[in-house]
């Protein structure tokens, strides 16, 4: 982990979010989720889902040729409550990709986790 | 015939140095965020399915999550540099004088119930069968004076890691129960004397200050279980009457 990813701070924080995507790729390429899961809470229900997917899909000797997620160029956003609203671009297959809001929110305090995994509604 | 056995060996060799990859290659439309991912609902302020996480359960959330910080990020360098994209409400400054900070320290200091590990069978289980676990929460509630307020902590089991005592871990949400459920396992693949297991606890902590509005601390903190020791034995063949 970047040392600057357990700054107690909003760089901290942001830099956390920006190194969960890449441990989040390496999983969904390898099927490695031992540090998705050390950096994700137990009850952040959408993150166990991923890593049991993951797990499942390697195990039955299948792979993700692609990477999943690329998180985009524009401001991470980080309110009160250590909720960090990331776009990420999600790679759909067939060359598509479509951006998604996602809420990271993370404890009041370093050494963060991701509690829990939302996305916003896009209308 | 030389001209086949080469082309023989050129086939092997290739094939020792590009396997054939036997599995299939995961569409990512089927890992698409809307099949794992919750969809949060601006207007719900009354649907709470886990506990309040906001300071002020009668505010909607919107407010709650209004951004406070944007944070410029670059994918080459790594470096953010975050600033405020509003200045917080001045009402803060008069809230709570009691920070997250102040009841974590409490509640340490109190000390919060480390659980005993049950095991099944007792004391002795056998390799290759799986062996149940589970434990038996205590609920933590409290009411302490802290820096002159009255200040109300409840800590909650939300999760449970499982120490085989065997080098490996397990995680759940779930206590687990005695037999014939099965809830939490574990099968030991090697005989050993005296192995020794525990289950460590991970609690949520809520507070309320005079009778306030419950307040839950993101931060969650850990309870380490006593150890129970355990023997795993190889099971011997023994033959017996029809």
């Amino acid at each position: 982990m970047p040392p600057q990813a357990s700054e107690d701070s909003p760089e901290g924080a942001a830099a956390f979010v920006k190194h969960y995507v890449d441990v989040f790729n390496y999983a969904a390429a390898t099927g490695d989720v031992d540090e998705l899961s050390r950096l994700s809470s137990p009850d952040c229900e959408g993150c166990q889902k991923y890593a049991s997917k993951f797990r499942a899909i390697y195990s039955g000797g299948d792979r993700i040729a692609e990477k999943l997620w690329t998180l985009s160029d524009s401001d991470l956003l980080i309110s009160r409550h250590m909720r960090v609203t990331a776009v990420i671009n999600v790679n759909k297959g067939h060359g598509q990709t479509q951006p998604y809001k996602f809420n990271f929110d993370l404890p009041n305090e370093a050494p963060f986790v991701v509690e829990q995994l939302t996305l916003e509604e896009t209308s | 015939m030389k001209i086949l056995s080469s082309l023989v060996i050129g086939c092997i060799v290739s094939l020792i140095a590009f396997p054939a990859f036997a599995g299939v290659d995961v569409d990512p439309s089927d890992l698409s965020p809307e099949l794992f991912v919750r969809v949060e609902r601006e207007q719900s302020p009354t649907s709470s399915p886990q506990a309040p996480t906001t300071a002020n359960p009668v505010a909607s959330k919107k407010p709650t999550f209004d951004p406070i910080v944007s944070c410029r990020t670059d994918a080459s360098l790594g470096i953010y540099g975050c600033k405020n994209v509003e200045p917080g409400p001045e009402a803060e400054a008069d809230g709570p004088e009691v920070t997250p900070g102040d009841i974590l320290r409490a509640v340490r200091e109190i000390g919060l119930p480390s659980l005993r590990l049950e095991v099944q069978p007792d004391a002795e289980t056998l390799v290759n069968v799986e062996t149940i676990f589970y434990t038996e929460p205590q609920p933590f509630e409290r009411s302490v004076e802290l820096l002159g307020f009255d200040v109300d902590l409840v800590a909650e089991p939300v999760g449970y890691q499982w120490v085989h005592g065997d080098g490996t871990t397990a995680t759940t949400t779930e206590p687990g129960r005695p037999y014939p459920a099965m809830d939490v396992v574990h099968r030991y693949t090697v005989p050993a004397d005296d192995v020794r297991a525990r289950v460590d606890v991970t609690y949520r902590v809520r507070f309320r200050v005079d009778g306030g509005p419950w307040q839950t601390i993101g931060q969650t903190l850990l309870a380490a279980g006593p150890p129970t020791a355990l023997d795993v034995d190889e099971a011997a063949p023994v033959m017996t009457r029809p």
